[in-house]
């Protein structure tokens, strides 16, 4: 069971992404900020992140580069509101880049396709 | 009375038909054209002729010699230089002393041509012109003429606004010698363009001529076959060397010593020249056969046209095609309608040669093709187009824009619609220009562009394995042979080509079954500026940058010409090193250098660390993956050295993890490993099987046998711009030179080989290698490794080549000569064994 980070300061979301992800298998711990979240990473070990944009006074762009900088093996997808930022060369270093909607169809299958490219290095 | 054949031309609208010979000796019922011409000048009693002739005369005056056997007398002329039709007659002026007739080479009719003479003398014309009516004028010269057939205007290839009559000229004109005084000497002067508009002018005694019957300008190919059609329908009658054979039904013309099997098949008229094998089972209609010519059973051949010396096998399939002389046609090939194959080509088995393809002289086709265009120049066409990863042919010869254009539909349509894919090329003008038909293609089919221009492999893959994009694609110069350009296909994750990847492509090009976007939704082209400074920030994250900006180092870079250049110096320079860059400049019209150049670049590079006392050389190679080192006493290493040194300044550095390294890679590196509590993953040698093996999160370091390495915290593609900064970094965590790290390293003899074999064989090969290993140790992971102690051999088929690699490792150089010796006579031994 593939286990997931879910970094958004709006409780809701965190309370339907964590419900939603559940139900499709995944083991999922949320965080309310980023300094939350880098506590977590460092107790615990994740299979992928699925970090907002925007986290109150803290960027999420910020907590991707230190994921990447410190843990390169957990994927990051960006889970936003706005669509600009893919034109945004620090949210590139994201594996997924995911507009936020009512509908979590679009989230589900990208952490599905990011898992499974993870998945696909343990090839020999 | 004389006539003039004219028999100079070109014949370039008939190629590839007349790429060996000229136009008039084209055979028509196994007969050459102008044959039937002579035949038809006979007919009416004229004996005397001239022929005129420019292109390949030989061939002709070889044939036809003094005329003697024809029972009509020749004289040749041939002007030296093109003179147009008046001015070449001008050049035989003087054995045109008495009326004359004009007429063609390559025409076929069956006009009565005394009655076009008949009426010229009626008339007293000084030139007649025979008219003919046609359904399609507008490729002729249109005339006009009044009630007394005085000719009153010419129209030349006149559009379908300008038509005003159907009769044009059929260039068959009858002479007085008078004419000559109207063609200047030594000029370029054409009886249509220029003489017969002057007679008008002149109001000269100038007549045309209506005649009934058939006639046909043989002008290129689809006019040749249809001139077979009506011949072989009795639309025209001309002679037929090949006497009649009694056959109810079927009109069969059966030349000496031919051979036709029992149960073979034939229809409507077929002739089949002198000494030619229809073997039993074969299914003819309506086709000429030439002479020595070979049809195996089964072999369907409809309205065919078959020159000397073709060889068709088994259930080949030929219809409405031209074969010209000295064809294979392999078992089961089908050939669609309109399709030609030029002489001395070879069409391996169960080949695909799709509608009006026409195949120019002496080509390649390999067995199991598809062929969906004229092949013109290239000497073979691939079954495959795919090489691995990548699709590579000479530029503009095999990989023309068009090529490329139908290329980028096919890849674009194996995409979601509305998708973006990455796609960047080296410095090369041709690759600019081949990525430029390849974008309109893939726009075609409604998938969008991110064009990052100029632009190195290892960051196109670098920004490939960020979300955003579904594939990438690379244009290149080959290493190899500059005139070659290699395009390389990559996955959304970076990944090289699957096979499977490249098939899926292979299939809907072969097939073109495109999808064409609506015109309100092709795809689009943005570019990606930041891309450059993403990847500076990505390696900046991946090395440790106080350790390289304390370390100060000074370093030699030969770049090669390549995009590695623009980018690397400014990193390296930012990370505080000292960098002597060589051949950093993009020169576009040379490209990047040729592999011939490579030793004598590294022996410069040496010389050049020593002499500056640097710290390490590098020769980066223009696709910016492969690296050579140079160590600072001007020491170049060989792959297997700098692979084994990488590894352990990894492990220097406190690097745990798994190393991913091929078969073929030295065993130390094991050794090495496990006495620092690291492990060695074993791969295939193909690139793509490396990167997989590198993107498992416990791999820290991936390395070829080629100078390529990748570094997973980085990127898990090969990189030898992050390569040349990684050796800095460790070599600065090692604290020693270089070249004493490699004393640490420990040494083994490390040899490879190779013998050359063919396709075919290798299977048998594999078989027998995999029968001689079968009581010893062996692994199958690339080719078949067989293990004594720590000493081994690997034999290894080449995926591309027809070669079989030998490698062996022993502890001792005379131990791993001996090895290597013993398997590669092995393999010759077998390659003679399965011959027999």
């Amino acid at each position: 069971m593939a286990k997931l980070l879910v970094v958004d300061d709006e409780a809701n979301i965190r309370l339907l992404y964590a419900q939603e992800l559940s139900d499709e298998g995944y083991q999922v711990v949320t965080a309310g900020s980023a300094l939350e979240a880098v506590e977590k990473l460092e107790s615990e070990s994740f299979d992928l992140a699925v970090i907002d944009i925007k986290l109150k006074n803290e960027s999420g762009l910020e907590l991707l580069q230190r994921i990447v900088k410190e843990r390169h093996t957990i994927p990051v997808i960006l889970c936003t509101a706005f669509s600009c930022y893919k034109d945004d060369f620090s949210a590139w270093l994201a594996d997924g880049y995911v507009v936020k909607s009512s509908d979590l169809q679009e989230l589900k299958d990208e952490i599905s396709r990011v898992l499974a490219k993870r998945q696909r290095g343990a090839y020999v | 009375m004389k006539a003039v054949i004219m028999a100079g031309g070109f014949g370039t609208r008939m190629q590839p038909l007349t790429c060996n010979i000229p136009k008039p000796m084209v055979p028509l019922m196994n007969r050459p054209i102008m044959l039937h011409i002579v035949e038809l000048l006979k007919k009416y009693g004229i004996t005397d002729l001239v022929m005129l002739l420019y292109h390949q005369p030989s061939v002709i005056k070889n044939f036809f010699r003094d005329g003697a056997d024809l029972g009509v007398r020749i004289t040749y002329v041939t002007p030296l230089e093109d003179m147009g039709t008046a001015g070449a007659v001008k050049c035989a002026e003087k054995y045109l002393d008495e009326r004359f007739l004009i007429i063609s080479g390559d025409l076929l009719t069956d006009f009565n041509l005394q009655k076009v003479i008949d009426f010229h003398e009626a008339n007293k014309a000084l030139a007649t012109i025979t008219l003919t009516s046609v359904k399609d004028p507008l490729q002729f010269g249109v005339v006009i003429t009044d009630k007394e057939k005085r000719i009153t205007q010419f129209l030349e290839k006149p559009g379908w606004g300008e038509v005003i009559s159907d009769t044009i000229n059929t260039g068959i004109y009858v002479l007085e010698p008078e004419i000559f005084k109207f063609i200047p000497e030594g000029e370029n002067f054409d009886f249509s363009q220029d003489l017969f508009p002057l007679l008008l002018k002149k109001k000269s005694a100038l007549f045309g001529f209506p005649v009934k019957g058939y006639w046909r300008d043989i002008g290129n190919t689809d006019s040749y076959r249809e001139a077979h059609h009506d011949i072989l329908k009795g639309k025209v009658g001309v002679k037929v060397d090949e006497p009649r054979r009694e056959m109810a039904g079927v009109d069969l013309r059966v030349g000496v010593d031919v051979r036709l099997g029992e149960g073979t098949v034939v229809e409507g008229t077929v002739v089949v020249g002198d000494n030619s094998q229809v073997q039993g089972g074969a299914e003819i209609k309506d086709s000429v056969i030439g002479r020595n010519c070979i049809i195996e059973p089964g072999a369907k051949l409809t309205r065919a046209v078959i020159w000397d010396n073709v060889y068709i096998k088994k259930s080949a399939k030929i219809n409405d095609c031209v074969i010209c002389n000295n064809v294979s046609v392999g078992a089961a090939t089908v050939m669609e309608e309109g399709g030609v194959v030029a002489d001395d080509t070879a069409i391996g088995e169960e080949s695909y040669i799709k509608r009006d393809v026409k195949i120019w002289p002496r080509k390649l086709i390999e067995a199991g093709s598809t062929v969906t265009g004229n092949l013109i120049w290239g000497e073979r066409w691939k079954k495959s187009l795919f090489e691995g990863e990548m699709i590579k042919g000479l530029t503009n010869i095999e990989l023309t824009p068009e090529f490329v254009a139908k290329l980028g539909c096919a890849y674009g349509t194996s995409l979601p619609k509305g998708s973006h894919v990455l796609v960047g090329r080296d410095a090369t003008l041709s690759s600019r220009m081949l990525k430029r038909s390849f974008l309109g293609g893939i726009l075609s089919a409604g998938v969008n562009v991110r064009d990052i221009r100029m632009v190195s492999l290892p960051i196109l893959r670098y920004k490939l394995r960020t979300f955003g994009e579904v594939g990438g694609v690379h244009f290149r110069q080959s290493l190899e042979d500059p005139a070659t350009t290699e395009i390389v296909f990559l996955d959304a994750d970076g990944l090289d080509f699957s096979s499977s990847m490249g098939k899926n492509i292979e299939r809907i090009f072969y097939k073109e079954n495109f999808r064409r976007a609506h015109h309100m939704e092709p795809g689009g082209i943005t570019e990606l500026p930041q891309v450059m400074d993403f990847y500076r920030e990505g390696f900046f994250r991946g090395v440790d940058q106080q350790l390289i900006r304390s370390s100060k180092a000074k370093v030699v870079i030969d770049f090669n010409h390549s995009p590695a250049g623009q980018i690397l110096p400014q990193i390296l320079n930012d990370l505080g090193c000292e960098v002597i860059g060589l051949n950093t400049y993009l020169d576009e019209q040379r490209g990047s250098k040729t592999v011939d150049e490579k030793p004598n670049s590294l022996q410069q590079l040496a010389k050049i660390v020593m002499t500056l006392e640097a710290r390490a050389g590098f020769w980066l190679d223009p696709t910016v993956e492969e690296v050579v080192l140079v160590d600072e006493t001007g020491r170049i290493y060989q792959p297997e050295e700098f692979l084994s040194l990488m590894t352990t300044l990894m492990l220097k550095s406190g690097s745990r993890g798994a190393f991913a390294v091929p078969v073929s890679a030295p065993s130390v590196i094991e050794q090495i490993a496990q006495e620092n509590g690291s492990s060695v993953r074993r791969t295939k040698s193909v690139d793509r099987a490396m990167i997989e093996a590198a993107i498992s999160p416990e791999v820290v370091m991936a390395g070829s046998m080629a100078g390529r390495f990748a570094f997973p915290k980085f990127q898990a593609a090969f990189d030898g711009m992050f390569t040349i900064a990684k050796t800095i970094e460790l070599s600065s965590a090692a604290g020693v030179p270089l070249s004493r790290v490699l004393k640490e390293v420990p040494r083994s003899s490390f040899l490879q080989g190779k013998v050359p074999c063919v396709w075919e064989k290798k299977g048998g090969i594999m078989r027998k290698m995999s029968e001689d290993s079968l009581d010893k140790e062996a692994s199958f992971i690339d080719g078949i490794k067989v293990s004594f102690g720590n000493d081994w051999v690997l034999v290894l088929p080449d995926q591309y080549q027809p070669v079989i690699h030998v490698v062996a490792e022993a502890k001792d150089p005379k131990t791993a000569q001996k090895l290597l010796d013993e398997y590669m006579h092995k393999v010759e031994r077998w390659k003679k064994e399965l011959a027999q």
